[in-house]
């Protein structure tokens, strides 16, 4: 009766082993129905025998149509307001939501969004803009040149392009600068030519996304409260914050007459429902993607590119080139110091191990390009104006000595890490060995990315953080200045062009046209650029993103990421 | 037996005001400036001024804390500063996957704890008693998420037999919902029934060896009636209290849990406001966390006194 | 964390507790040799103290710097335990990582048990003041440990003193209800009815007639209180309140793995394996120790322990 032993132990583990494969077997069952009930309905359509041209067509476009896109969000969302925030996880809400006047075609040139069509008056100085009618908000309110230009005037101060051109070639008062001319046109007027209208419309940083009333009537610094209304081919459904928000087509789109073309021309919403969901660890959102939880993953430790590249039912799409930054904050010490501001700038820059960063920014050799041009790498913008002894010099030693002689030895330099993000956080890892290595001390402070796009706004919570963009649509003088990477005043590290060299240099750019002229002003850019050490350019990076093999329609081009006009197969 | 009941709901009125006192306390000395972050960038002197005024920020601390308890007993539990949300809004839909979770692991560590228990105590001085008692030390003595850690890489990403995120709502299918809780209830369960187990065995054994179990043995009761019927019964409140017990050590437990398995609840809901030092949050959760452990512990009382009528005296 | 409401109840204690103790260190050698599982936990300890201090210096590598041409090596000849996601000696990391947890435990333990026994042991000759630090103690045991650490450290900011102070800050509570309660019922006992009733000062019956007689619960209780700590302290560096990522520490080191347990397995699993192993050998020591005290204790402390 006392003597038992092992084999009860053993039925223990081994009723256990049994109880979960019987749990696991059952449920694959289960998925299964789910993907059948999802989709199923949907292929009935195409059966109709007896069809006209249009029924056809209208049976191609149902016959896409189902089903429920998953995506892994990056970042948590904090914030529905894209004029508030350039935050990622915002911007999706945008690409699906909220829809501008112009967008960039695949070719990364402009196409027509919400404008329809504009005139030149023949003085070049009275730009008339003509936006499509019967368009409308998700709310049910008409869209007129009134929510333009109630977008633009909040978008006024931070949209980088829209700012120079108001500046620059525009009158001193808004409302000289844009005017109501009827409820479907309105006007820009100039004091002096320019060819940068369409760009100060167009996306930039703080895309003016045409908002309604309850919007727009806020000041540009303060987040909307609330849920996004715009005139999308989705319309916002619901949001559980820290974990998902969702989208469903929005019944009365009215989309573009023009052909479909990246981010601009027409829509069509195909699936049922988009969801953004956020997985905060990297390795959970590519075993998502490889259970079928998710559809869409946009970023991911590019050490698991073998694993997916194994995997049938996922596609791998090339992110255009990335370009790591590192930016300093202008608003307190050390790096805003009167007379030592500059060189310590320049003592980070001259110090850096690019390669390094890189490196832990993007894990192989394969996948870095140390180039320290401010245009794009490898186009005919590239330069290597003013790197000399400054871009990937490792010049530690020197580095050391210009902080000992500003007297900032051991100065306490606080790094934000967002630890969610891998090329940042792993730059920032780096950057604290190099700052140590010059005399600094650092305090790495761990976040999240949605609370360094907070902080960052914050003026004495940092003195230096790391960031990238991708580079598709910056090609060109233009394309740079969108995203303020040439800056007068950029928002969130308050640098000021203090003796005007970038500003006079960039009006001249905005009248020349002469290309040799245009290259050498560049040059001329760039050598100021890193003269100033305006921030860090650590140089490029290469990664891709992966889908489920069965989405149609993904592509590395603007739009190509984008929930509109794909499906399900 | 009411009058037990409403005794012990008056003695845990100080604790809950205690409780609060802390809470309030901790964050009201905290550092950061709750205007500044509401008001973010670009903030001058003066909309601060206003920020702080309009909040009441610039009043005394006993006024603010009583005017925060009085939010507290009306259920606002204020405004994230993240977000800038109602709190109570932002904690309604993360309430399911925890408390489902809760519910599990509570029901599925008692039923594995005491069977165990029962076992090893029956089988005191035996292999298998040994080999339960070994486990039951590597059970505490195992980090959850390391655990979880392990389970994630066997069962998820090698043998993909459960989704490695994730978790489905119980409104898109019962089974689904528990497929996907499986792993996580499995690891807290796991550490949970560790302590049951062990601490059943010795509540048995120390009733076992009672004179009145000697008498009924005397009388020729069988072994196992005696197990069941006289000796269980007892050893409850000993076992009841551990159950009550690993109620709080599962809060704990869900913290990490939820951020490993990437679970909406209230676990990593504080873990994500920690990081972003959203006080309001953090001040809020800690204080339902409380409450509901105050709870149960009133629960366990009771219970001792429903099992023990002796207690009620 | 105990909220068990009468645990004070579970402590009617006999007193020839000091006169057990006493031969408790002498024979430990003997009780080790007797109980290889003792034995063997004990030399993991001792192992962990000697890395915990000579740690650094052993490392081969610089541990805290990254590497990014050699990351992610799985365990090789040179890396035995690989190498993590920047690069870095995951052996190096982990040994050093000892010390850490071993900090953490000891200064949780020496602090909480010191301020703890001390205050349960003024209180409880004061009503007042009894009633009032009681509020208070019930008050912090109410709160989930690693939430409370989480809440304090997010308000203080996290470093390796800071974590110390918020592990301590409910390990002491703890700490005051179970030594106040052995106290109490202590108190009625006739020998120090007699003491009193002869004169004797009340600091003098503390210290000589009732401290002795809690120094067993005390020590007991000490080893569970180190075990929790050092999974406390990973805890907190797993979630990130702990010291920054690249200081050692076994749980930032799990951490950093798990967003690689798809291609970087060893990083989370050599930390994790020793951090279970301390925790169980500080966990075997101290049911050894209550044993040897008193055999009826058996499956008792372990309740009120692990939950602190």
């Amino acid at each position: 009766m006392w003597r038992v032993r092992y084999p009860w132990l053993m039925l223990l583990l081994v009723s256990a082993a049994a109880l979960a494969i019987v749990a696991c077997g059952e449920t694959e069952t289960v998925i299964q129905t789910v993907i059948v009930t999802e989709k199923g309905d949907t292929i009935t359509v195409v059966a109709t025998p007896t069809a006209t041209l249009e029924d056809r067509a209208m049976a191609a476009v149902n016959a896409k149509k189902g089903g429920h896109l998953r995506v892994s969000s990056v970042g948590s969302v904090q914030s529905f307001d894209p004029l508030w925030t350039t935050a990622s996880s915002t911007a999706n809400v945008a690409s699906l939501i909220l829809e501008g006047l112009f967008a960039y075609k695949e070719d990364n040139t402009l196409g027509n969004m919400l404008a329809e069509s504009w005139d030149v008056s023949s003085d070049g100085l009275k730009w008339t803009f003509k936006i499509r009618s019967g368009v409308e908000f998700h709310d049910g309110t008409p869209l007129t040149t009134d929510e333009v230009i109630g977008t633009l005037r909040r978008q006024s101060e931070r949209a980088p392009v829209f700012k120079l051109v108001w500046e620059s070639f525009g009158p001193a008062s808004f409302d000289d600068f844009i005017k109501k001319e009827s409820d479907v046109t309105f006007s820009v007027n100039l004091t002096s030519q320019t060819g940068l209208v369409l760009d100060a419309l167009g996306p930039q940083n703080f895309t003016p996304l045409i908002v309604t009333e309850s919007w727009y009537s806020l000041p540009a610094t303060e987040s909307a409260p609330g849920t996004p209304i715009g005139t999308g081919p989705y319309r916002f459904e619901s949001w559980t914050p820290g974990d998902r928000w969702t989208a469903i087509p929005y019944e009365n789109y009215s989309s573009s007459s023009d052909a479909t073309d990246g981010e601009a021309g027409a829509h069509t919403a195909f699936f049922d429902r988009v969801s953004y969901i956020e997985i905060p660890d990297q390795a959970t959102r590519v075993a998502a993607l490889q259970t079928d939880a998710v559809d869409v993953v946009q970023e991911f430790s590019q050490d698991l590119l073998p694993r997916l590249k194994e995997d049938p039912n996922v596609q791998l799409i090339a992110n255009p080139p990335n370009r790591l930054l590192g930016h300093f904050n202008y608003q307190i010490p050390p790096f805003n110091d009167p007379t030592w501001g500059r060189q310590l700038r320049q003592a980070v820059v001259m110090a850096y191990d690019n390669e390094k960063a890189l490196l832990a920014a993007a894990g192989t050799p394969d996948r870095i390009n140390l180039c320290g041009s401010l245009m794009k790498c490898g186009t005919a913008w590239e330069s290597s104006a003013g790197m000399e002894g400054r871009y990937y010099a490792q010049r530690v030693e020197d580095a050391r000595k210009i902080v000992k002689d500003a007297g900032y030895e051991g100065y306490t330099i606080r790094v934000m890490d967002p630890a969610d993000r891998q090329p940042a956080h792993g730059a920032a890892q780096v950057t604290r060995e190099v700052l140590e290595d010059i005399g600094f001390k650092v305090d790495l402070r761990v976040m999240d990315w949605a609370t360094m796009v907070q902080d960052r706004a914050t003026p004495d919570r940092w003195e230096f953080f790391h960031t990238w963009s991708g580079d598709s649509v910056r090609t060109g003088p233009i394309g740079h200045m969108r995203f303020g990477e040439i800056q007068f005043d950029a928002w969130f590290n308050h640098y000021s062009d203090t003796d005007g060299t970038q500003r006079r240099i960039f009006e001249e750019l905005a009248s020349e046209t002469d290309q040799t002229k245009i290259k050498a002003l560049m040059d001329e850019m760039q050598a100021y650029f890193y003269e100033d050490a305006i921030f860090l350019q650590v140089g490029e990076f290469y990664d891709n993103w992966a889908a489920n093999k069965n989405i149609n329609g993904l592509h590395g081009n603007p739009g190509g990421q984008k929930p509109y006009d794909k499906f399900f197969e | 037996m009411w009058r037990y009941i409403a005794q012990r709901i008056l003695v845990s009125i100080p604790v809950i005001i205690m409780v609060g006192m802390i809470t309030f306390t901790l964050v009201y000395i905290g550092p950061g400036d709750p205007a500044a972050i509401i008001a973010g960038d670009e903030a001058t002197p003066e909309i601060l001024e206003q920020i702080r005024a309009d909040l009441g920020f610039d009043r005394p601390f006993p006024v603010q804390m009583g005017d925060w308890f009085w939010k507290l007993l009306h259920g606002d539990l204020g405004t994230s500063y993240f977000s800038r949300r109602e709190i109570t809004e932002l904690i309604t839909p993360r309430l399911q996957p925890t408390l489902s979770l809760g519910f599990q692991v509570v029901v599925l560590s008692t039923i594995i704890g005491i069977t165990t228990g029962m076992l090893a105590a029956w089988k005191a001085g035996s292999r298998l008693d040994r080999n339960l008692m070994v486990l039951a030390v590597l059970g505490f003595a195992t980090p959850g998420f390391w655990l979880a850690f392990l389970t994630i890489w066997i069962f998820a990403v090698n043998l993909g037999w459960f989704p490695v995120i994730g978790y489905s709502p119980i409104q898109d299918g019962l089974f689904a919902h528990i497929h996907s809780l499986f792993l996580p209830v499995m690891v807290n369960s796991i550490l949970a029934s560790a302590f049951i187990s062990r601490i059943t065995r010795s509540a048995m054994l120390e009733v076992l060896r009672e004179d009145y179990i000697r008498t009924a043995r005397a009388k020729g009761a069988s072994e196992l009636s005696v197990f069941l019927r006289h000796a269980f019964r007892p050893s409850a409140i000993p076992v009841a209290t551990v159950i009550g017990a690993s109620i709080a050590g599962l809060a704990t437990g869900f913290v990490l849990t939820e951020t490993i398995f990437a679970i909406p609840g209230l676990g990593r809901m504080l873990v994500d406001a920690i990081v972003r030092r959203d006080y309001p949050i953090i001040q809020a959760l800690l204080m339902v966390v409380a409450i509901v452990l105050i709870g149960v512990n009133l629960i366990v009382d009771i219970l001792y006194a429903y099992i023990d009528p002796r207690i009620r005296y | 964390m105990a909220v068990i409401s009468d645990s004070s109840n579970e402590w009617e204690l006999a007193p020839p507790f000091s006169t057990r103790l006493k031969g408790m260190f002498g024979s430990t050698y003997r009780a080790a040799k007797r109980d290889l599982v003792l034995a063997a936990a004990i030399s993991v300890l001792l192992v962990g103290l000697f890395l915990a201090v000579f740690a650094p210096t052993l490392a081969r590598t610089d541990y805290e710097r990254t590497d990014p041409v050699n990351r992610m090596l799985a365990p090789n000849s040179h890396n035995w335990f690989g190498t993590d996601n920047w690069g870095r000696d995951v052996f190096d990391r982990t040994i050093v990582g000892t010390r850490m947890s071993f900090l953490v435990g000891f200064s949780v333990t020496l602090i909480s048990t010191v301020l703890g026994v001390g205050i349960a042991l003024v209180i409880s000759y004061f009503r007042i003041l009894d009633a009032v630090m009681m509020r208070f103690v019930d008050g912090f045991l109410a709160f989930p440990t690693i939430l409370l650490a989480l809440a304090l450290i997010s308000l203080i900011g996290p470093s390796v003193g800071n974590v110390i102070i918020a592990l301590s800050v409910t390990a002491t509570a703890g700490k005051i209800r179970l030594v106040r309660g052995a106290v109490l019922s202590l108190r009625e006992s006739t020998y120090v009815e007699a003491a009193k009733a002869v004169g004797v000062p009340i600091p003098r019956i503390l210290l000589l007639h009732i401290l002795p007689n809690i120094v067993g619960i005390i020590i007991v209780q000490a080893t569970f209180t180190l075990a929790s700590a050092i999974l406390a302290e990973a805890s907190l560096s797993f979630l990130g309140a702990g010291v920054p990522e690249y200081v050692p520490s076994w749980g930032n080191i799990i951490a950093t793995g798990q967003g690689y347990i798809q291609v970087g397995f060893h990083i989370s699993f050599f930390p994790g394996l020793f951090l279970t192993t301390t925790v169980l050998a500080v966990v075997l020591i101290g049911d050894s120790v209550r044993d040897h005290l008193d055999p009826r204790l058996r499956g008792r402390l372990k309740t009120t322990a692990a939950q602190q």
